[in-house]
């Protein structure tokens, strides 16, 4: 038996282990954690006036200060090469997927558009021209999507003395 | 010898070559280990003068979430390669039990990177200062050109004047050509002719001598701008507000003006600047004669100085100076008895247009020669 048992403890650590852990942090957890943080991306729709008269509109896949991600590789008796790419508090590399939201075009376009109908009129001002918006894109319970923000603070940018 | 458990597993390790364990810890102040940053987001508006905008993200790092990397290898020959942005943020790690491979695959390709930036830097530096030496040696050869241009012209009216003198010289001769008053006539015509050109070539040189002085001159520049708004992009879970993270109020700002030469504009010249008279053959008058290089108002003589500087006051008459019917030409008269020297004579031209004058004294050499 002992020999058997021997045998087996062997075979398992010649074919060894090794692997990556991943996990949802909070603040919590993050002060003892040993992981690599970092943020997963979530979508924002940032709406600004060119100051020519017209509307821009953007779609900026952010790091998300709200999720914060950890992840580790581990290994004991096996080799474990693995690379991670990191941009930005983002990783973009070694997982599977990069959790970036998927926002169909059709969709996209609506919001835009909601984004608009949100904002107060870009008013010509002679100090200066109109603060930017940014808007979270979310997915309400009910399945549609919808726009959170608002206009930045102070809601002028001044362009001369 | 009897195969145990512990045994085996010791084996293991050998073979595997074994555990490494990676720590990332919270960063204190005395914590080990290769420190990186999680970032923080914000939003860049920059005005321009002609009141748009350009809106940018941009990210510095969270020293709430501030990391160090520590790692521990037992039995382990692993190597693990930590890239960082400049601002600290996380961009690659990299673990991997072949060293050499990797490290020098990676010094390499970062050399190499690095060499062809630095390679693309000079050649760019180099392109453009051809190009800026090309535009340069273009402008120069016009003004060269034109020169020249006005030097022949001038060779070319004196060449005239000195057939013409010598034809007047012969007037009362006899044994003269017939077709004497024929030659003379082509010789007067000859003059007018070359100082036709002349002129037309100075006005070409002053023109592409301004030309040349107004594209290369400095322009000015009065520049008051505020400076960038950036605004932190604070998250919540199911939203996000901007909120100010520098004051543009409070940002010091920079008015500034380029130095500015006073703009050239050509001033007028006697050409030639020196020359010589001889007595002529009948009448032993001594006139010197000198061009402008554009239309004059008057010219009135200001004062004869000889070799050692000193004012000629023993010239009786003084020479006169006068300005000719076709505005350009200016004939200065040496009484028929100065002694034979170099003088200075300086006269105050005006180039400005009627009602707006505009002085400018010049003194040419003249050499009088008996």
């Amino acid at each position: 038996m002992r020999y058997t048992l021997g045998y087996l403890a062997l075979c398992a650590v010649v074919s060894g282990c090794a692997g990556i852990t991943a996990k949802v942090l909070d603040e919590t957890a993050d002060k003892s954690d040993t992981g690599f943080r970092y943020y997963d991306t979530s979508p924002f729709l940032l709406v600004y006036t060119d100051g020519k008269a017209s509307v821009e509109s953007k779609l900026l896949y952010l790091p998300d200060t709200t999720k914060l991600r950890t992840i580790k590789p581990y290994n004991f008796g096996a080799k474990n090469d693995a690379t991670f790419r990191f941009d930005k508090g983002r990783l973009i590399q070694a997982k599977a997927v990069v959790d970036e939201t998927i926002i169909p075009n059709a969709v996209l376009a609506g919001l835009e558009k909601m984004a608009t109908s949100k904002i107060k009129a870009f008013a010509n001002n002679a100090d200066g021209v109109p603060a930017p918006y940014l808007f979270r894109i979310v997915v309400k319970e009910d399945g549609k999507w919808d726009l959170q923000g608002q206009q930045a603070v102070p809601a002028i940018v001044k362009f001369a003395p | 010898m009897r195969f145990t458990p512990s045994i085996a597993i010791i084996m293991a390790c050998l073979t595997a070559g074994c555990v490494t364990t990676v720590n990332v810890a919270s960063a204190s102040k005395n914590k080990p280990g290769v420190r990186y940053f999680l970032p923080k987001v914000y939003l860049q508006v920059t005005p321009a003068l002609d009141g748009t905008i350009k809106v940018e993200t941009i990210y510095l790092p969270d020293p709430q979430h501030e990391y160090s990397i520590d790692t521990a290898s037992f039995l382990g020959n692993y190597t693990i390669d930590i890239t960082r942005s400049e601002q600290g943020f996380l961009e690659q790690v990299t673990f991997n039990s072949d060293t050499t491979g990797v490290a020098k695959q990676l010094i390499t390709s970062e050399t190499n990177l690095r060499a062809a930036e630095i390679d693309a830097k000079a050649a760019k530096a180099k392109t453009e200062a051809t190009e800026a030496k090309t535009a340069l040696d273009k402008q120069t050869s016009a003004i060269a050109t034109a020169d020249k241009a006005q030097a022949d012209a001038l060779t070319a009216v004196q060449v005239a004047e000195a057939k013409l003198d010598l034809l007047k010289g012969l007037v009362g001769v006899t044994g003269v050509p017939t077709n004497f008053n024929d030659q003379l006539l082509a010789a007067r015509l000859a003059v007018e002719e070359a100082k036709v050109k002349y002129n037309a070539a100075t006005r070409t040189a002053s023109t592409t001598a301004a030309n040349f002085a107004a594209a290369n001159a400095p322009a000015a520049v009065d520049v008051k701008a505020y400076g960038p708004a950036v605004y932190y992009v604070d998250m919540g879970t199911s939203t996000v507000t901007l909120t100010e993270a520098f004051s543009q109020a409070k940002q010091t700002y920079v008015t500034w003006k380029l130095p500015v030469t006073d703009k050239v504009v050509a001033e007028v010249e006697l050409r030639p600047a020196s020359l010589v008279v001889r007595p002529a053959e009948k009448s032993r008058a001594l006139v010197a004669k000198v061009e402008a290089d554009r239309p004059l108002q008057s010219a009135v003589l200001l004062e004869v100085r000889d070799s050692t500087g000193n004012v000629v006051t023993s010239l009786k008459p003084a020479p006169l100076i006068s300005l000719q019917f076709d505005k350009l030409a200016v004939v200065i008269d040496f009484p028929p008895d100065a002694p034979a020297g170099d003088y200075r004579v300086t006269a105050r031209l005006d180039q400005g247009q009627p009602g707006k004058p505009e002085q400018k004294d010049r003194t040419v050499l003249v050499r009088v020669e008996k």
